[in-house]
C-alpha cells in the first residue's frame, strides 16, 4: 500500500491556497443532495457538522452523550494557540509551525502543520464572532499568555475553562443547523461499524444507547471526529465513555490506523489513591511555572514533606536541565518523575512527586499564589483533602492524549475512500509529542476551515452512484454488529468488565507507558492476548440488548481497548529510537535522554488490519523537511 | 466506611419506580460518591444483576453529565460542587443516603437515576447563538469588549448545562439555565443584533417543554454547581418585558 | 429565530410564563400600595379624640365617600388587580405543579425563605380574609351592631364601628392573625416582585432584598398596632 499523503507542492506558505483554487467545488444547489455523517461532538465533529450545515450539506452528527455539549474537549482547561501575534512579541505563522513541527519531536507533516498555523489565525476570529468569552485586557482587546513554555505568548484563554467555552460555541453553532434542519443530531447514539460500498465509506451501523435499537445509516461521505484512546490504560484524564471503538471498527474495515504508540503522558495530576480510581485528574500545567519539583535525596525517607530540609530534597528537574528546569516539556518532564519514582524515591505511597509552592508563597505572598492558581489549588484541596499552601502537592504523570489516529492525508481522507477523521483521531499534526494549547487549535482547524473544503472535493470528484441501508453491505454490516452484541451477552462469564480493563490497563502502563523496552513490549503483547483470549471467554456482561445496558456499552468499547493495546505495543516495538512521548530503553543518550533516530524513522508509521488471528501490516509514509532542520531537542 | 443507600431504580420512562436498599461496604472517605456507586455496581455486575444506571462522564465537574439528587439536594450536600466531585468523607460513617433522579415533567426518567434533559438542547436550539456562519466574522479585535462585561458574561457562560436548577426548584422551572445563556449573549456587543429576537424564542422554547414558572425563591442558585446568579434571570426579564413590547 | 408570537404586547406577555409573573408583580404592586396606604388611613384611629367629638377617621372616612365616582373606580381597579392577581396565581400553580408531577422521596431546601414557600396558602387566606374584611366593615354583615352608629350630623360612625369590632377578641385576634400572614405575603412578594421586573440589579440588589421584610414589618406592627391598642384600651374610652 502507497501511502500517499496528498500534500501541494511549491513554497509552504502557497500550499494551502493553492490546493484551496485546485479542489474541485460542488454547486450550492448540489449541496442538499449530499449527506455526511459525522460521528462525533466534541470541537472537531461540532465545528465540522455545523459548517458542513451552514454550507448546505445534509448532516447527521451522533454522540455517545446524551448531549453534544458534553464531549471531553470539554474539559480543557489552559488555552487555544493562535500566531495572531497581537503582544507584538515576535509570533507569525512561521514560528508556530515550526515550534508545532519541533516540539512534535519531528515526526509530523511539514503541510499540514504549516496550514494549521495559517487557519489559527481564523479560529481566533470565529470563536470570538460566536461570543466565546476569552480573556481581556482593561483595554477591550484579548489577552494572551505565554503556555508549555514557549518563548511567545500566543494562547487565548477563558480562565481555566478554554475548552468548555470553545466547544459551548461550536455546540451553539451546531444547535443553530439543527434548529434550521440542516443538522439531525443522535444523542446517545454509538457507531459499531463502519459500511463500505465499492471500497467507498458509505455509511455507519449505530446502536442506540437508550433502548439499543441497531440502525443503517447511509451517506455519501463519513467523518469521524471520535476523539483519542487514552483510556487504554484504563486511568487517564480522559472522560469514563471515551473510547476507540469507532476509530478501530474503520481500521477493521481497512483504514490504516498512524504511530498508535504516540501517547502524552501529562505530568502534572493527581496521583492514584487507591484500586477503586475510576479517573485521574489533570491540574493545567501552568503550576509548574511557579512550582518546584522535588523528591527526597534519600530513598525511604518518609519524612513530613515540610520537615525536610533543602540539602536533603532533590530538586530533579532543575539539577538536570538547568536552563529549562521545571518548565521541560511535557515527555520529559513526566519520563523524569518516572525515574526518580523507580528509584524507591517517590512520595505518598511511592507513585508521585512533590509539586512545591513554599519558594513562590515566600518571594510573592500568599495573595499573589492564589490570584494566579486559586482554581486549581482549590481543586486538589477538594479532591485530596490536603491544603497546597501549607503542604506541597504531590503529583504524578498520566495518560492524557494520543498523537496517534487514523491515518489521513493533506484532505484529512484516510486511505478508505470518503471516510474522513478529524481532530485527536486522526494522526496528523502533532507528530510524536502535542505541544500545549494545540490540541483546541487542531480540533477547530479541521472542523471549521480544512474539511468544508476538502470534503467539498471529494464528493465533487468521487461520483458513487447512490445507495441505500438496503444494500448488501449494509446488512452484512448490521449482522456482524449483532453478532459482537450476541456474543458478548451470551458470554456467562464470571469476571466484570471493568475487571479487565483494569487489567489491561495495568499491561500498557508498565509496558507501553512512559518508558519502553523491547522485552517488555514483547511480554506485553503476549499478556494482552491472553488477557483478550480470557476476556471472550469469561467476560461477564449482564442485562439485555433492547435497552439502557451500560455493561453492554463498555463491554464493546474494552473489547477493542484489548485489540488497540496490542497494536501499540506493535507499533511501539517496531520503533526502535526515542521520540516524542516514546521513549525507547534501548534508544537513549549517555546521559538518559531521549535519541531520536532519523535515518531509520523518520516516517509515519501506519498499520492495516490483516483479518483476525493474522498480524497487521506495517507501512510507511517518509517524513521530508525542507523548512525545519532536524536537530536534537535540549533542555539542558 | 460503611454506607447505605436508598437508590431510585426504574426499568423505563413508563415503568412504575421504587426506592430500593443497597449496603455500601468497606468504602473508602477518599472516594469520590461516583466512585462509591461504582463500587456497589461491580458487585451488583459480578452478582450477576443489572447495576445502578447514573449518568457520567467527564469526572472533573465539566461537563455537565452527571446529576442525582443526594437526600433530596442536586449534586448533595456540598454547595459549588458537582456529584462527581463530592467526596465520600463530606458523609459520616452509617450514614443512610437517598439518591433519586431529578424530578422535572421535562426530564424525564431514562432509567434508574438517568434523566432525559434534551429539552435543555432545544432551548438553545431555539435561540441561544449568535448567527455567524463559519469564516464570516471579522478580526478578533475589531470589536473592544469593556473588561467588567467579558468578565460577567463568562460567569454566565459557565453554565454546564446540568439541570441541577431544574432539581433544585419546586416548580421545576429552568429560568436560570435559560437565563444564562441570554445574560451571556446580551452582554457581548456580538450579541446585540438579535438580543430581544433570541429572549423571545428561548423563553418561547422554556416554556413549551412544560417547565414551571420561576418562584424568585433562588433554590437555583444555591443548588448551582458553578454558582451562576439568579441577576441573569432579572436580566431575562428585563429583556422579556422590552421584547415583548417591542414585538420581537 | 422566531421572533415573539403574534398580536399586542399585553397578548405576548400573557402567553408566557415570565409574562404571568408579571401580571402578578403589577398586580401585586397595586395592593402593596393599597394596603400601606389603608393602613396610613387607619392608623388616624389612634388620634385622640377632638373636643368637637367629630374623630379623624369619621372625617377621612366621610371624605372618601364624598369622592363618589373615584371611590367606586378605585374599588373596581382594586378588584380588577385582585382577580388578575389570583387568576395568574392559579394558572402558575397548576402548570408548576405540572412541572413537578413526580415529587422527591426526600426533599430539603438549601436557602429558600419560608415565605416564599407558602405564597399560595398565605395568598388564599388573605383572599377570605378580604371577603371577611368587607363584610365586617364595609357591608356591615358580620357584627351589624357595631356598623349602623351614625354621628348627630348624620356622618357614619366608623370609629365607634372599629373600636367595637376590635373588643371583641375573636374578630381581633382573627385581624391580627390575618395581618402577620399579610406581612408574611409581603416578606417574600416585595423582593420577589422587582426580581420579576428585571429592577433586582447588582447595584440596588441589597437594598431591595431589604424591601421585602422592611414593608413587612411596618404592615404588620401598623396593623397589629389597632387591635392591640382597642383590646389594651388604649384608645376608644369614649365608647361604650
Amino acid at each position: 500500500m502507497i501511502l500517499d499523503s496528498k500534500e501541494p507542492k511549491g513554497p509552504i506558505e502557497e500550499r494551502w491556497d493553492k490546493h484551496r483554487f485546485d479542489m474541485k467545488l460542488v454547486n450550492p444547489a448540489n449541496k442538499r443532495k449530499f449527506k455526511v455523517i459525522v460521528v462525533g461532538s466534541g470541537l472537531a465533529g461540532a465545528s465540522a457538522a455545523a459548517t458542513l450545515g451552514e454550507l448546505g450539506y445534509n448532516v447527521s452528527c451522533f454522540a455517545y452523550q446524551d448531549s453534544p455539549r458534553r464531549a471531553h474537549s470539554i474539559a480543557a482547561q489552559g488555552g487555544i494557540n493562535s500566531a495572531k501575534n497581537y503582544p507584538n512579541d515576535g509570533d507569525s505563522v512561521f514560528r508556530l509551525f515550526y515550534d508545532t513541527v519541533k516540539g512534535g519531536d519531528y515526526r509530523s507533516r511539514e503541510s499540514n502543520v504549516y496550514r494549521l498555523s495559517q487557519v489559527s489565525v481564523n479560529i481566533i476570529d470565529q470563536a470570538v464572532g460566536q461570543g466565546v468569552p476569552f480573556a481581556r485586557e482593561y483595554g477591550g482587546l484579548l489577552t494572551n499568555r505565554s503556555f508549555g513554555g514557549a518563548q511567545v505568548s500566543r494562547t487565548f484563554y477563558a480562565r481555566g475553562q478554554t475548552g468548555q467555552q470553545l466547544l459551548l460555541g461550536a455546540y451553539q453553532a451546531l444547535a443553530r443547523q439543527i434548529h434550521a434542519g440542516k443538522v439531525e443530531m443522535h444523542n446517545r447514539t454509538e457507531m459499531l461499524d463502519l459500511v463500505l460500498v465499492n471500497g467507498h465509506a458509505r455509511g455507519i451501523i449505530t446502536r442506540n444507547l437508550v433502548d439499543g435499537t441497531i440502525t443503517r445509516h447511509a451517506a455519501d461521505a463519513v467523518i469521524l471526529a471520535t476523539g483519542g484512546y487514552s483510556n487504554v490504560f484504563y486511568l487517564s484524564t480522559n472522560a469514563m465513555g471515551c473510547n476507540v471503538t469507532a476509530a478501530f471498527r474503520a481500521y477493521k474495515k481497512g483504514a490504516t490506523f498512524a504511530n498508535p504508540c504516540y501517547t502524552q503522558i501529562h505530568p502534572t495530576c493527581i496521583p492514584v489513591k487507591g484500586d477503586y480510581q475510576s479517573k485521574l485528574t489533570l491540574m493545567s500545567e501552568s503550576l509548574r511555572n511557579d512550582g518546584r519539583v522535588w523528591v527526597p535525596k534519600k530513598v525511604g525517607d518518609h519524612r513530613p514533606p515540610n520537615s525536610i530540609p533543602d540539602e536533603e530534597r532533590d530538586y530533579y528537574l532543575e539539577r538536570r536541565y538547568p536552563s529549562f528546569g521545571n518548565l521541560v516539556p511535557r515527555d520529559v518532564a513526566s519520563r523524569n518523575a518516572k525515574i526518580v519514582c523507580d528509584e524507591g524515591r517517590g512520595v505518598g505511597g511511592g507513585q508521585a512527586v512533590y509539586l512545591d509552592f513554599r519558594d513562590a508563597i515566600a518571594r510573592d505572598g500568599k495573595d499573589a499564589v492564589e490570584a494566579k492558581y486559586g482554581n486549581l489549588f482549590h481543586m486538589y484541596h477538594k479532591i485530596t483533602d490536603e491544603d497546597p499552601y501549607s503542604t506541597p502537592m504531590r503529583i504524578y504523570p498520566a495518560p492524557h492524549y494520543t498523537m496517534g489516529g487514523l491515518w489521513v492525508d493533506y484532505n484529512l481522507m484516510s486511505n478508505v475512500p470518503g471516510l474522513h477523521v478529524l481532530g485527536e483521531a486522526n494522526f496528523s499534526d502533532h507528530g510524536s509529542n502535542r505541544l500545549g494549547a494545540s490540541a483546541l487549535m487542531q480540533g477547530l482547524a479541521d472542523g471549521y476551515f480544512v474539511i468544508p473544503y476538502t470534503l467539498g472535493n471529494y464528493l465533487a470528484t468521487a461520483k458513487q452512484e447512490k445507495v441505500t441501508t438496503d444494500h448488501p453491505e449494509f446488512v452484512a454490516a448490521e449482522a456482524e454488529v449483532q453478532g459482537r452484541i450476541d456474543k458478548l451477552l451470551s458470554n456467562n462469564g464470571t469476571a466484570t468488565v471493568d475487571s479487565y480493563h483494569r487489567r489491561l490497563g495495568r499491561i500498557m502502563w508498565e509496558y507501553c507507558g512512559m518508558s519502553r523496552s523491547d522485552e517488555g513490549l514483547r511480554k506485553a503483547i503476549v499478556e494482552i492476548s491472553e488477557l483478550r483470549a480470557e476476556f471472550w471467554d469469561n467476560v461477564s456482561v449482564t442485562g439485555s440488548k433492547g435497552t439502557f445496558n451500560s455493561v453492554l456499552e463498555r463491554a464493546g468499547r474494552v473489547a477493542d481497548f484489548l485489540e488497540l493495546g496490542e497494536l501499540m505495543c506493535r507499533d511501539a516495538l517496531e520503533r526502535a529510537e526515542s521520540c516524542g512521548g516514546h521513549f525507547r530503553e534501548e534508544s537513549q543518550t549517555a546521559e538518559g535522554e531521549a535519541l531520536r533516530i532519523d535515518e531509520q524513522y523518520s516516517h509515519v508509521a501506519a498499520w492495516e488490519y490483516q483479518g483476525e488471528g493474522t498480524d497487521p501490516v506495517r507501512h510507511t509514509e517518509d517524513l521530508e523537511f525542507e523548512y525545519v532542520k532536524l536537530t536534537q531537542r535540549s533542555y539542558k | 466506611m460503611n454506607i447505605t443507600l436508598k437508590v431510585w431504580r426504574q426499568d423505563g420512562p413508563n415503568s412504575a419506580g421504587r426506592l430500593e436498599t443497597y449496603d455500601a461496604k468497606d468504602i473508602s472517605e477518599h472516594m469520590s460518591f461516583l466512585e462509591m456507586i461504582d463500587v456497589v455496581n461491580e458487585q451488583l455486575e459480578a452478582a450477576g444483576t443489572d447495576p445502578i444506571a447514573f449518568d457520567h462522564d467527564c469526572r472533573e465537574g465539566i461537563c455537565g453529565m452527571c446529576s442525582l439528587q443526594i437526600n433530596g439536594t442536586p449534586h448533595g450536600p456540598e454547595r459549588g460542587t458537582t456529584t462527581c466531585q463530592l467526596h465520600m468523607r463530606t458523609f459520616k460513617d452509617g450514614e443512610t443516603i437517598t439518591i433519586e433522579p431529578w424530578r422535572a415533567t421535562a426530564f424525564p426518567v431514562v432509567k434508574d437515576l438517568v434523566v432525559d434533559r434534551t429539552s435543555f438542547d432545544r432551548i438553545i436550539e431555539a435561540g441561544g447563538y449568535i448567527s455567524v456562519n463559519t469564516g464570516g466574522p471579522q478580526d478578533a479585535n475589531a470589536i473592544p469588549i469593556n473588561k467588567g462585561d467579558a468578565d460577567e458574561a463568562f460567569e454566565y457562560a459557565a453554565c454546564i448545562g446540568c439541570g441541577a436548577c431544574v432539581a433544585a426548584c419546586k416548580n421545576a422551572s429552568a429560568s436560570l439555565f435559560t437565563a444564562a445563556k441570554l445574560s451571556h449573549l446580551a452582554l457581548l456587543p456580538q450579541g446585540q443584533a438579535e438580543r430581544y429576537e433570541r429572549t423571545s424564542s428561548m423563553v418561547a422554547q422554556m416554556d413549551l417543554e412544560g417547565f414551571g414558572s420561576c418562584t424568585n425563591q433562588y433554590e437555583c442558585e444555591a443548588a448551582c454547581p458553578k454558582g451562576i446568579s439568579v441577576q441573569s434571570i432579572a436580566h431575562m426579564n428585563r429583556d422579556y418585558i422590552k421584547a415583548s413590547l417591542t414585538g420581537r | 429565530m422566531s421572533t415573539a408570537s403574534g398580536g399586542n404586547a399585553i397578548g405576548r406577555l400573557l402567553g408566557s410564563t415570565i409574562g404571568m409573573k408579571i401580571l402578578m408583580a403589577i398586580t401585586g404592586f397595586i395592593w402593596i400600595g393599597f394596603v400601606l396606604g389603608h393602613m396610613v388611613g387607619n392608623l388616624q384611629i389612634l388620634l385622640p379624640m377632638p373636643e368637637d367629638g367629630i374623630h379623624a377617621i369619621n372625617k377621612y372616612a366621610a371624605m372618601l365617600k364624598a369622592t363618589g365616582g373615584l371611590l367606586w373606580a378605585v374599588r373596581f381597579g382594586l378588584l380588577a388587580a385582585f382577580a388578575a392577581h389570583v387568576w395568574a396565581a392559579i394558572v402558575l400553580s397548576k402548570r408548576n405543579r405540572a412541572a413537578r408531577a413526580d415529587s422527591y422521596a426526600v426533599s430539603n431546601n438549601i436557602q429558600a425563605k419560608p415565605s416564599s414557600y407558602y405564597m399560595l396558602i398565605t395568598g388564599l387566606v388573605i383572599l377570605g380574609f378580604i371577603v371577611f374584611h368587607l363584610a365586617h366593615f364595609t357591608l356591615g354583615l358580620v357584627q351589624p351592631e357595631a356598623f349602623g352608629h351614625h354621628l348627630a350630623n348624620g356622618m357614619h360612625d366608623v370609629y365607634t364601628m372599629f373600636i367595637l369590632g376590635f373588643r371583641n377578641p375573636v374578630y381581633a385576634g382573627l385581624y391580627i392573625v390575618a395581618n402577620v400572614l399579610i406581612g408574611m405575603h409581603l416578606h417574600h412578594a416585595v423582593t420577589s416582585m422587582f426580581q420579576t421586573l428585571g429592577l433586582r440589579t447588582p447595584k440596588y440588589q441589597q437594598y431591595i432584598d431589604m424591601a421585602g421584610p422592611a414593608v413587612a414589618s411596618v404592615a404588620i406592627v401598623g396593623n397589629v398596632l389597632m387591635p392591640v391598642a382597642v383590646l389594651l384600651g388604649l384608645i376608644g374610652g369614649s365608647v361604650s
